[in-house]
């Protein structure tokens, strides 16, 4: 009986659910975007994955644009839930837009300051800026073939860690860039397919592209397209998915990439470029270091480059310049995106790293390439 | 008396320890002023474990010399009210030790997983798991550590591991700015360290003789220390110190940020699900710890009733706690420091020799 | 009665108080007549028309026809009476070796005409005893032996000439294996010792007969080996088993629950086998073993959980190939017990934990149900202890279309009628497939609702409520002991001999006495 009577005194501590949600009766954001409204401060837009019931194939899960011009986030997601069958989740949100027009404002910070736990967002989320208008970019990245966008998220994943050409941008970079004045934020440029794209930080000829290509196809409404490069809080260009990947090089996450360039005599080149040995960066004195040790595979044309005694030297010598170039645009917009002044730290390991952006304005920077021509077909 | 005591052997005891260490070490409050001028907690935490050893090694050889049994048997040798007060402040700071990782996983449920339920209804649970724990005895605790032990050590192992591609030797800077500031650090580590050495003591007539409590209490706070130092410079080389001034849960926070290449990409709550249960028998064994004091000193027949009285208040504690977080992080370090400074007191009573012969 | 009918009479009844009542009805405030009959001398009486008496008497033998009271001479001089129960002893034999000898025995040449020097002189049956209780001769007979009471003695002789029919040794019915022997119990008491005689042929190899505690006269047999067993684990059996006090033990589960520690736990602590190999083994590692008259399984005593998870043909099979069975039946254990639960704590208070694939999944295979999900999860688990049970039970000509019926029903049109999910509908399965790699049927059933319980934790709580569960499951588990041995050894506690849970341990020679039971020796 005391068993009992404890046992069930035991069971009044269970006082129900203590989070309501059937998985199934909810619609999961999948990603939202924030940029500026016409008729309230902010225009929300999200991409959701809701359940269809189907008749003889069965139920599917397909994708909807849904959009609403509210004062903040919370409020939107409010209205939204006023008129949709079933309630907002936020557990499976796997990127946040901003548009960069509000990331040139420097409203990153204040958009971002908010606890994603209040919306059960994973603190893994993905943060890129929108160089489109949402609604497009949304409808161009909704894909039947991953209706949950895991499959978009994870290859950019891969890019981010192999080649460099996207950099990693998730929500805990962004706020180690925001809280610290040792860098500064560098963080994918996502944006619908323009046949007539916007010049980059560089300028020139170059303009922001991942791989360099021109995409002219109706299934690939949208993509990552480069970088777009923060000093502090405020957005100041964008680089192209080359110059992301050199940026890469210098902050020592560069694997595997490659590269096109002109070799005189020959034309314009690919090739794969390699490495996995650690940059050297030393900061001494007003001066940054960097010695990038890389490998080189000859892809296209295979014949001429197999023979071609100069590839090594031109290599090195365009690598070089393309990084003092650069380093150029980066100083001049006050944009510490290649990480110098967390390798300041090392120098100093007794003080902090207050007044490092006035530092880093003189900054000066030499790189050195060495480039090892690696036999066709493997590595060594 | 019915002390649920039972016995116990070395790596049974080795386990307890361990898990305890480890919970206090990794999962306590901290004041967040500890970051300001530097993140310097894992100097701190090897001078607080190499102390706390130490401590532990004296006050073994006191009983030892003394030929008690254990620190209850001690304190029922002092007169009485003096007695009663240091096993209370003995008590009051093994009850703290179990309320501090249970205000700091409440934090992390409310804050990260249960977003719409309120602290009360999360605690409501976990007391009769703690309430049953705490009655179940050491012999029963004691057993259980030791399955609990490898599943605490793998899921901090592949939480930590699964990080490595992240960490950057650059967020450790700057280092030790401050002596001061390490020599306070230290010592407020050491008093989280404290309670678990009283635990050993007041444990000690069941693991059969004083040279397994020395032994596997070594071994077992040395364990459970190396661990609390390997994830705090995980921490270190994953957030600088101006992120954890402001950074809740960081070693959960830690856990989620893993890389999406990752096969443990999806492992952040399963890990803190297996910590918030190594806290919650950490907890158990805490309140166990106090209530057998109380019990012995007080000569309370059977101990379960105390042990589910104390495991309440513990309960009611945490959630108090909790309400202090909002009010700020301060307040509630600062009532956690102060009452684990309670068990040096109790320490003092080890001094001198046995007064009179007690049954 | 006038043919109206019982209604009628009822009816009538209730509106007529002075009309006597006629249905029978055995009421619970009526107070039961005692019918206990008065307790009979022990001494036998040396007249043999007394004893007839008494036994008829004793037997009720107006109503009761089974006994045989055979009056007869032996050697044409000493009057003599055999009792037996017609049925339960072999008349051939009784009619060869007990009536025939003694008929034509010259017992003339005798000196001394007592029921030793007869015992000798006489009657070539094997086992024989001389008796003077009353009580003790009821029980013989009763047992199928024979008693034969002389006239002018106070002692009986009671004579082996048990004969009663019984199921021949059979293939294991609940444990098969494919190494390793195809022999099991039966019900007879007799042939199952010999059964393990026959494997452990050791001298101190002891079958202590006991009585059971009921008022049956069932017997039970305490199986040990001198000098291996624990003298101290012997004892404990031996006062627990004299404690038994009842009317009727009829299984062998009626004698577990009453030793055991802890009877209101689900998981049983003791292990229940119906093969002879793997008693024999137990006893020679040092544990106990009880069987029981009737009952074709033997309780092996004490059991830790690895026991229970271990199955008979562990030592049978190579190393490597022993440790992946043991390795799959963890698997298989682990998923049953928590892959529901995890399921259900998932989807309802952890999706962003899913993948994505595997979130669209659940969403599109469960969005026309319209149960909720943990509802569906129970609701499933139950039915498929359902099925179960209902497959145990139907006669054996209908069991087969009850799996085709249960899989039809229950899977395929249950999802086309949207009162199921495919998703739940396939983790039901894999768990149930689970629980049947646990070896011992006690402990799956248990695990089969320990999940159950499992699943309600992880509704209310998510992962914290499967946390706190486990948690609190394994301080149980570690606070149980099986006849003062921890379930949980040798993991927790820790002893001296390594008898490692999931890797086969090596087969040594000499190895030494395992000190999990504190065995006194070794064979």
């Amino acid at each position: 009986m005391r068993r009992l009577t404890a046992i069930l005194l035991a069971l009044l501590s269970f006082c129900g659910c203590l989070s309501k949600g059937d998985a199934a009766h909810h619609i999961y954001v999948l990603s939202f975007g924030v940029e500026s409204g016409d008729t309230f401060a902010y225009r929300i837009v999200l991409l959701a994955a809701m359940p269809k019931a189907g008749s003889e194939e069965g139920a599917t899960l397909s994708t909807e644009v849904l959009a609403a011009e509210a004062r903040t986030l919370f409020e939107a997601i409010e209205t939204l839930n006023a008129g949709l069958p079933m309630t907002l989740r936020f557990s499976r949100t796997a990127l946040i837009l901003l548009s960069e027009p509000l990331a040139r404002e420097g409203e990153i910070e204040r958009l971002l300051d908010f606890s994603l736990g209040a919306l059960d967002i994973h603190s893994n989320v993905h943060v890129m800026v929108a160089g489109s208008d949402l609604k497009t970019l949304y409808e161009g990245l909704q894909n039947d073939a991953d209706p949950s966008f895991t499959k978009t998220i994870n290859n950019l994943d891969a890019l981010a860690a192999q080649s460099g050409t996207v950099p990693d941008g998730r929500c805990r970079s962004v706020w180690e860039a925001l809280g610290s004045d040792a860098f500064d934020l560098v963080l994918p440029y996502i944006g619908a397919n323009d046949p007539n794209p916007k010049p980059d930080l560089l300028g020139g000829e170059a303009y922001p592209k991942i791989g360099g290509a021109l995409v002219q196809s109706d299934v690939l409404g949208a993509s990552v397209i480069g970088s777009a490069v923060f000093d502090g809080p405020r957005m100041v260009g964008t680089l192209s998915g080359w110059h992301t990947a050199l940026l890469a090089m210098v902050r020592g996450t560069f694997s595997e990439g490659r590269t096109t360039f002109y070799l005189p005599g020959t034309g314009t080149v690919s090739v794969k470029l390699q490495t996995n040995r650690r940059t050297e960066v030393s900061v001494r004195d007003g001066t940054a270091q960097v010695r990038i040790r890389l490998k080189a595979v000859p892809e296209y044309p295979l014949s001429a480059l197999s023979r071609d005694p100069t590839l090594q030297t031109t290599l090195e010598q365009t690598i070089e310049a393309e990084l003092n170039r650069l380093f150029s645009a980066l100083s001049d917009a006050h944009a510490d995106a290649m990480q110098f002044g967390t390798r300041e730290l090392w120098q100093f390991p007794f003080g902090g790293e207050a007044g490092w952006k006035t530092r880093y304005a003189s900054l000066s920077a030499s790189f050195a390439v060495h480039v090892r021509v690696l036999e066709t077909g493997g590595a060594s | 008396m019915n002390d649920r005591l039972g016995r116990f052997g070395p790596r049974e005891l080795f386990a307890v320890t361990a898990v305890c260490t480890l919970v206090l070490g990794c999962f306590s409050i901290r004041d967040p002023g500890s970051f300001r001028d530097g993140n310097v907690s894992y100097f701190a935490t090897v001078i607080a474990l190499l102390l706390s050893v130490l401590l532990l090694r004296l006050g073994i050889d006191a009983l030892k010399r003394g030929g008690f049994d254990g620190l209850g048997d001690r304190f029922r040798g002092l007169p009485k009210p003096i007695g009663i007060l240091l096993a209370a402040c003995s008590a009051l700071s093994m009850l703290l030790a179990a309320v501090l990782p249970g205000a700091c996983f409440l934090r992390a449920l409310t804050d990260f997983i249960y977003v719409e339920a309120t602290p009360a209804r999360i605690v409501l649970y976990c007391v009769p798991c703690l309430a049953i724990l705490a009655a179940l005895g050491m012999e029963t605790l004691a057993r259980t550590g030791r399955v609990l032990l490898p599943i605490t050590l793998v899921i901090l192992a592949v939480g930590l591991g699964s990080d490595v591609p992240l960490y950057r030797a650059y967020r450790l800077f700057p280092l030790l700015t401050d002596m001061r500031h390490l020599l306070f650090e230290s010592m407020q580590s050491l008093l989280r360290f404290l309670p678990v050495v009283l635990l050993l003591l007041v444990t000690a007539p069941g693991a059969q003789g004083w040279r397994y409590v020395q032994r596997a209490g070594t071994r077992g706070m040395l364990l459970g220390g190396a661990l609390t130092v390997l994830a705090e410079v995980c921490l270190a080389l994953s957030y600088r110190y101006t992120e954890l001034t402001t950074l809740s849960s960081p070693l959960y926070r830690l856990v989620v940020e893993i890389d999406a290449d990752n096969a443990a990409v999806r492992f952040d709550r399963i890990a803190l699900f297996a910590w918030t249960m190594a806290a919650l028998f950490g907890s158990g064994c805490m309140v166990y710890g106090a209530s057998l004091l109380l019990a012995k000193t007080c000569s309370v027949r059977d101990i379960r009733p105390v042990a589910v009285l104390l495991a309440a208040a513990a309960a009611t504690a945490v959630l108090l706690l909790r309400a202090l977080y909002d009010a700020g992080w301060q307040v509630a370090s600062l009532i956690g420091t102060a009452g684990a400074a309670l068990s040096v007191l109790p320490l003092s009573g080890l001094l001198g020799r046995r007064n009179r012969c007690e049954d | 009665m006038n043919g109206r009918g019982r209604g009628h009479t009822v009816r009538m009844n209730l509106f007529r108080f002075d009309e006597p009542y006629q249905i029978f009805e055995l009421l619970e405030t009526e107070p039961i007549p005692s019918q206990k009959p008065p307790k009979e001398p022990e001494e036998l009486d040396p007249s043999i028309e007394e004893m007839t008496a008494r036994l008829g008497k004793t037997f009720c033998i107006s109503e009761n026809t089974d006994l045989s009271l055979r009056r007869f001479r032996i050697g044409n001089r000493m009057e003599a009476m055999a009792a037996f129960l017609n049925g339960m002893a072999d008349a051939d034999r009784i009619g060869r070796f007990l009536l025939a000898p003694a008929q034509t025995a010259a017992i003339g040449d005798l000196a001394v005409r007592t029921p030793e020097a007869l015992q000798k002189a006489v009657f070539p049956l094997d086992e024989t005893a001389l008796c003077a209780s009353y009580s003790e001769a009821i029980a013989a007979i009763t047992e199928g032996r024979t008693a034969v009471f002389l006239a002018g003695e106070k002692t009986c002789l009671l004579f082996d000439t048990r004969g009663y029919v019984s199921r021949s040794v059979s293939e294991p019915v609940n444990e098969n294996v494919v190494l390793g022997a195809h022999e099991a119990f039966t019900e007879n008491l007799r042939t199952n010792i010999t059964l393990l005689r026959r494997i452990l042929r050791m001298p101190n190899f002891v079958a202590s007969f006991l009585p059971s505690g009921g008022k049956t006269g069932t017997n039970l047999a305490l199986l040990y080996v001198d000098g291996v067993t624990n003298p101290a684990l012997l004892r404990e059996v031996q006062k627990r088993l004299s404690a038994i006090d009842t009317d009727a033990v009829l299984s062998i589960g009626a004698i577990e629950q009453r030793i055991e520690d802890n009877p209101w736990l689900p998981l049983p602590q003791t292990l229940k086998s119906e093969r002879p190999d793997r008693v024999a083994a137990a006893l020679a590692s040092g544990k106990v073993a009880i069987l029981l008259e009737g009952s074709p399984i033997a309780c092996i005593l004490p059991a830790t959980l690895g026991l229970l998870f271990s199955s008979a043909e562990d030592a049978a099979v190579r190393r490597p190939v022993g440790t992946l069975l043991r390795v799959v039946r963890a698997i298989g254990a682990i998923v049953s017990i928590w892959m529901p639960a995890y399921f259900l704590a998932l989807t309802e208070h952890h999706a962003g934990q899913l993948t994505g694939e595997v979130l669209s999944v659940v969403l599109s295979s469960h969005v026309m149900v319209f149960l909720p999900l943990p509802v569906e999860m129970i609701f499933l688990l139950l039915v498929f202890q359902l099925v179960r049970e209902a497959g145990i039970r139907v006669p054996g000509v209908v069991g087969h279309a009850i799996g085709i019926i249960g899989g039809l029903l229950l899977g395929q049109a249950a999802v086309a009628a949207h009162l199921v999910s495919t998703v739940v509908l396939i983790i039901v399965a894999l768990s149930g497939l689970g629980n049947f790699t646990i070896p011992d049927y006690s402990t799956q059933i248990c695990v089969a609702y320990y999940r159950v319980a499992l699943c309600v934790a992880a509704t209310f709580a998510g992962f914290l409520g499967i946390g706190g569960l486990t948690l609190l499951t394994i301080a149980l588990l570690c606070s149980v002991k099986s006849f003062g041995v921890p379930m949980l050894a040798p993991f927790a506690p820790k002893t001296r001999s390594v008898r490692p849970l999931l890797v086969r341990g090596k087969l040594q020679n000499r190895a030494a006495p395992p000190d999990l039971w504190n065995a006194e020796g070794r064979l």
